[in-house]
């Protein structure tokens, strides 16, 4: 029942989780029976190993499992032994079969190969973790497969059938009559569905590392970054492929892949470039350096002029640009360093990072938090949720958040600098020199007007106290060492604070 | 201990009816429920009684003359020839109990200053005033203080201190009823479940603020020989309901690099905010945080994995998140 191959290829599975040293090798087989309703549902949960599942006439699950146990040495493979065990459970409407493996396995790995027959018309779930193979075949119900490794596939299965794999191949031989609908999905894996030539149903084709391909000849529609087909005319059941790393395939039967054309090209307007992902790692740039890439991280340790740098998604971490620097990404984190020329960093989402903007520039992120060291000129910083931190500036600032707090720490030498910075839900932590002049006009407003409060080191502000829609807002206006720059502040749910030393908390006035 | 110290030292004043309503009450409530204490205020009283009772002395007439002239004050009966009469039982009384009390009053201080628990002086630095704070900073050490907090005490104006960043001490400055600061180990059971209590209590107000006092207890907890699953539990408690997206995006970078974050809790506050939260960076740092899981051979249930599938094929879903999530599925492997 069980595959020859089958100890080989879970020995295989089991040597790379074990010392060299591991070389004792113990297997057992059982065999049960279990009542089971035709209708009924059948769930089996394998922690490693291989599964084969083949649709019966008979009403009751029969199955072989094969208990394999590889270990540095007899004891532990005695330990194996008594550790891996198989639990059955539920009942005849849903019989359950589960393998039991503790997390922690000292010196020894296990798995457990299961060889199933179940009525054609039960429903089936199966969750494994580590396979080399899941193969259903003759199955006429409803069908759900998880997988982390391994091939799933299914051979004329004619219910309707979910698959997800997070690093294996799945593998659809259609039926040569009764194609139902089928969500076949494959996170780093490919996805294969082979069907007779004349089988009429809508293929949903999803990709983005890799391409979609198909032997038939067809008219995609490019529908939400899907690619919609109708194949053999409308109508029929859904056939949805999906993969992020891997390729997606259309076959007719006894066609192979490399006959397939893909079907990016057929698109009218051209559909969705692949994601190639492509990084850029080098330690000195001379001159401009200009790159671009869909994805990928970018690391350089020093650019001798300027630099654009483009990323639909990936990690950027720049040394030194000795001329302007402009970095977009599509997501991920920015570490830039020593920007001597302006600064333009943006990234839809993560953290950004800046050790000095000598010349300040703007730094947005969708997301995240933004900390610059220091900056030399004016200075734009604009998160859509995240702390900002300015370390030192000597320039103006302007800075905004959805949620964060924002800290800025003025140049103590500074005699006056005009900042804006603006938090829709946090504080709000300025910190400048005892000689700092300015005329300052800082709002807050929030639901808790004992907890949030404008703090201010500097005397002769005045604060006004009134209701705005069921919160308080507190606001203080007024010329710091007789006034100059424009400090702008404003936090809602959260609070202010005006220090002259950096870091305390001091305060020398509140509001009223 | 130390309340007997300060009971003591208020004897005298209670002996001389020096103190107020409050004090004096709470004082002989102390002294009626304390055998040490109640002991002293006996003997205490003895001694007063006992100058009480002096006799009456005449002073010679010869040493009162030499007084009063020192004084510069001449005797009216030496000008008068008429018999003067000091009375001198009641002065003299008078004068030997204060001095008495002066005696009992420098010797209580000086007795309960010795007494006082010795603490490092790096420990007992106050690192900057709290506004309003006009109480007095008690100073205890951790150890000293009861792993239970009961209650759900109020705890405001928090501030995280660490004064000598080489002695592995760390300090907690907060106002309960008055103002305290627990000094101890990182390690230490009640350091560790006062810390994760004021994180846990997105009320309580942390100064500078809770995203940096976050950054704090990372950096601390970081150290593998301060590593403590509360207070991973606790950053995850905050990941999930911190309503500050900039506290939240902290939270789910300490679960990244925190030893002890591989718990079942502190894997699910991971799986809900890559799931759900509205932040893309606290989704970054939740997917990389999952990835460190599985890359360190961390087991995954099948809900991270699902989730992890999930977020690799969403399409909406920003593309870093989703690349993140592929690589976090590649790096699972068997155990």
């Amino acid at each position: 029942m069980i595959p020859r191959g089958s100890i080989f290829a879970v020995t295989l599975l089991l040597a790379g989780v074990l010392p060299a040293a591991a070389d004792v090798t113990y297997s057992e087989r059982v065999k049960r029976e279990i009542p089971m309703l035709i209708g009924g549902t059948f769930i089996l949960q394998n922690t490693a190993g291989d599964i084969d599942i083949v649709g019966t006439d008979e009403p009751k699950v029969i199955f072989i499992a094969e208990k394999v146990v590889r270990g540095e040495d007899k004891d532990a493979v005695e330990e194996g032994k008594l550790q891996t065990q198989i639990a059955i459970g539920g009942n005849a409407r849903m019989p359950i079969v589960r393998t039991l493996v503790p997390n922690f396995r000292p010196g020894w790995a296990s798995a457990m190969n299961y060889s199933v027959r179940v009525p054609r018309t039960a429903q089936i779930k199966v969750t494994s973790l580590f396979a080399g193979h899941i193969r259903i075949a003759g199955i006429r119900g409803n069908l759900n497969i998880k997988s982390n490794t391994g091939v799933v596939t299914l051979d004329g299965v004619t219910g309707p059938a979910f698959v997800e794999s997070s690093n294996g191949n799945v593998v659809f031989n259609g039926p040569g009559q009764g194609l139902s609908d089928a969500q076949l999905t494959s996170v780093n894996g490919n996805v294969e569905v082979r069907v007779p030539r004349d089988a009429r149903f809508q293929w949903v084709a999803q990709v983005v590392g890799g391409d979609a391909r198909t032997t038939f000849r067809v008219k995609p529609s490019l529908i939400n970054n899907r690619y919609v087909v109708n194949v053999n005319g409308s109508g029929g059941p859904t056939i949805v492929t999906q993969s992020f790393s891997g390729d997606v395939a259309l076959l007719q039967n006894g066609a192979q892949v490399a006959a397939a054309h893909s079907i990016r090209t057929a698109v009218p307007a051209g559909g969705p470039a692949t994601l190639v992902r492509r990084n850029f790692e080098t330690s000195i740039v001379q001159g401009l350096l200009r790159f671009e890439t869909q994805l990928g991280d970018i690391t350089i340790g020093a650019v001798h002029g300027s630099a654009e740098i483009t990323t639909g998604a990936g990690e950027v971490q720049l040394g030194t640009v000795f001329g302007p620097c402009q970095v977009i990404s599509g997501g991920g984190p920015l570490s830039l360093g020593q920007i001597l020329g302006a600064l333009m960093a943006r990234t839809e989402a993560g953290d950004v990072i800046v050790e000095s903007a000598r010349q300040g520039g703007t730094i947005t992120t969708g997301g995240g938090i933004i900390r610059l060291i220091s900056t030399g000129g004016p200075t734009r910083l604009q998160s859509g949720g995240g702390d900002i931190v300015v370390r030192q500036a000597d320039g103006p600032i302007s800075s905004e958040t959805q949620s964060g707090d924002i800290t800025i720490t003025i140049n103590p030498a500074s005699k006056t600098e005009k900042v804006t910075a603006k938090t829709a839900k946090g504080n709000v932590l300025l910190y400048v020199g005892p000689a700092f002049a300015a005329d300052v006009d800082a709002t807050v407003i929030t639901s808790e007007p004992d907890v949030h409060k404008i703090l201010s080191d500097f005397t002769g502000l005045s604060f006004r106290r009134e209701q705005v829609g069921g919160k308080t807002k507190i606001r203080a206006t007024g010329k710091v060492n007789g006034g100059g720059g424009r400090l702008e502040l404003y936090a809602e749910d959260g609070g202010i604070q005006i220090s002259t030393r950096s870091g305390s908390a001091a305060a020398a006035s509140i509001q009223p | 201990m130390v309340d007997c110290n300060a009971m003591r030292e208020a004897m005298p004043l209670l002996l001389t009816e020096s103190l107020d309503h409050s004090r004096r009450e709470l004082t002989h409530e102390h002294i009626e429920s304390c055998a040490a204490c109640n002991a002293e205020w006996a003997a205490y009283k003895e001694t007063w009684g006992l100058l009480g009772a002096l006799p009456e002395v005449q002073v010679p007439a010869r040493v009162r003359d030499r007084v009063l002239a020192e004084f510069g004050v001449t005797a009216p009966s030496l000008r008068s020839g008429q018999a003067a009469v000091v009375p001198f039982r009641r002065a003299a009384k008078w004068l030997a109990q204060a001095a008495a009390v002066v005696v009992l009053v420098g010797g209580s201080y000086y007795a309960g200053h010795r007494t006082r628990p010795v603490l490092p002086e790096t420990e007992a630095k106050i690192q900057s005033v709290q506004p309003f704070s006009i109480a007095e900073t008690r100073v205890l050490p951790a150890n000293a203080v009861s792993p239970t907090i009961e209650g759900r005490p109020n705890i405001d104006n928090v501030l995280f201190t660490d004064a000598d960043a080489s002695d592995n001490k760390i300090g907690l400055s907060f106002d309960v009823t008055s103002r305290m600061t627990v000094t101890g180990s990182p390690t230490d059971r009640s350091m560790v479940r006062l810390l994760s209590y004021v994180l846990e209590n997105e009320n309580s107000n942390v100064t500078p603020s809770r995203s940096r006092a976050i950054e704090w207890v990372r950096q601390t907890y970081s150290e593998p020989q301060n590593a403590d699953p509360e207070i991973a539990s606790a950053m995850a408690k905050v990941l999930r309901s911190d309503s500050h997206e900039g506290v939240r995006i902290r939270a789910a970078e300490s679960l990244k690099t925190l030893p002890n974050s591989g718990s079942t809790e502190t894997r699910q506050a991971l799986i809900d905010a890559l799931k759900s939260d509205p932040n893309p960076a606290v989704r970054i740092k939740a997917v990389e945080a999952l990835a460190n899981i599985a890359r360190t051979g961390g087991s995954l249930n099948d809900v991270a994995l699902d989730t992890l599938r999930a977020k690799a094929s969403q399409n909406d879903e920003n593309m870093y998140v989703r690349v993140k999530a592929a690589e976090a599925l590649s790096n699972i492997r068997q155990q």
